[in-house]
């Protein structure tokens, strides 16, 4: 009960970092057992947050981190910022659609909270 | 591109390649744009350079250090064909910051006054960035008197329409038949 397991990929902070940082995503969540339309939400709301990272931030690299347990998993995406462009507003406003319990964390992730039962 | 031969292991290897090693898992290596190469593939999981460089933990790519050639960046292919008066684009792969700009560039090229048909069908993946090509797309055809048509059936492209209420107002239908047929 309560072990976890933690997934990290870390990417250089370029557009084509974006499909690596969804099929780590996909994996991830399809290793875990995950339902294809959960992974689908999930890897459009990691692409909006990874390109909210690339846009918005000067940081040189962008990482993903997955975290597993038995009740099911979170993904952060860093650096996170506040968006200050109408194209970043709209990029969280999809993905707190597809994941009303996004929430940031220190030190400036963006947290995705996913619900998922792991057969 | 080194990023291109890593990823490609990611993708040849995607059912196993994520272990629970509770350590960290890098691809590419070095900044962005600091146009680092590695043209024997050598680096991660290659010569064991990389768990020395990068730390603990790195046991992600193993020991192999075969060269697939799956793809690992899905590219985005646009094709064009005419239809009687229309101009259809073929459109596949994915579209996200990295080929939004592609697809954005191709459409340009079209007379804004012209009919158009945007066939998505193949279309994998779209996120916001590519939304935004489509309503510029659609902008410029609505003031120019043109028509544009978006062809998407049910699936990653029209969830991301319907999520953001863009589907209400595009010309969308779920095939080309449709598309073509319709106007």
């Amino acid at each position: 009960m309560g072990e976890t397991s933690r997934y990290q990929l870390t990417l250089p902070a370029n557009p084509e970092s974006i499909s690596l940082a969804r099929l780590f995503t996909a994996t991830v969540l399809r290793t875990l057992g995950a339902e294809e339309a959960l992974v689908e939400d999930a890897k459009l709301a990691v692409s909006e947050l990874c390109s909210m990272a690339i846009v918005g931030s000067a940081d040189s690299e962008i990482q993903i981190t997955a975290t597993a347990s038995e009740t099911g998993a979170t993904i952060s995406v860093a650096p996170f910022s506040h968006p200050s462009t109408a194209e970043n507003v709209e990029r969280l406003d999809i993905v707190t659609a597809l994941f009303p319990s996004t929430r940031l964390d220190e030190p400036g992730a963006a947290v995705l909270g996913i619900d998922m039962a792991i057969p | 591109m080194v990023l291109q031969e890593r990823s490609a292991r990611l993708v040849d290897r995607e059912r196993h390649v994520v272990q629970p090693i509770d350590g960290e898992v890098l691809v590419g290596g070095g900044s962005a744009g600091d146009g680092s190469d590695d043209p024997d593939g050598a680096g991660l999981g290659g010569d064991g350079q990389s768990e020395e460089r990068f730390g603990h933990g790195l046991v992600y790519y193993g020991p192999s250090r075969t060269r697939d050639v799956t793809p690992m960046v899905q590219q985005l292919t646009i094709e064009e064909t005419t239809n009687g008066a229309t101009t259809v684009l073929d459109i596949a792969g994915e579209i996200d910051l990295a080929t939004a700009p592609q697809l954005n560039a191709r459409i340009e090229t079209i007379q804004p006054d012209a009919t158009v048909v945007l066939d998505m069908s193949g279309v994998t993946f779209m996120d916001s960035t590519g939304l935004r090509v489509l309503i510029g797309a659609h902008e410029r055809s609505k003031e120019a008197g043109g028509r544009l048509a978006v062809v998407a059936p049910e699936g990653p492209v029209t969830k991301l329409l319907s999520i953001t209420g863009v589907d209400a107002w595009l010309d969308l239908h779920d095939s080309l038949s449709s598309a073509t047929d319709d106007g």
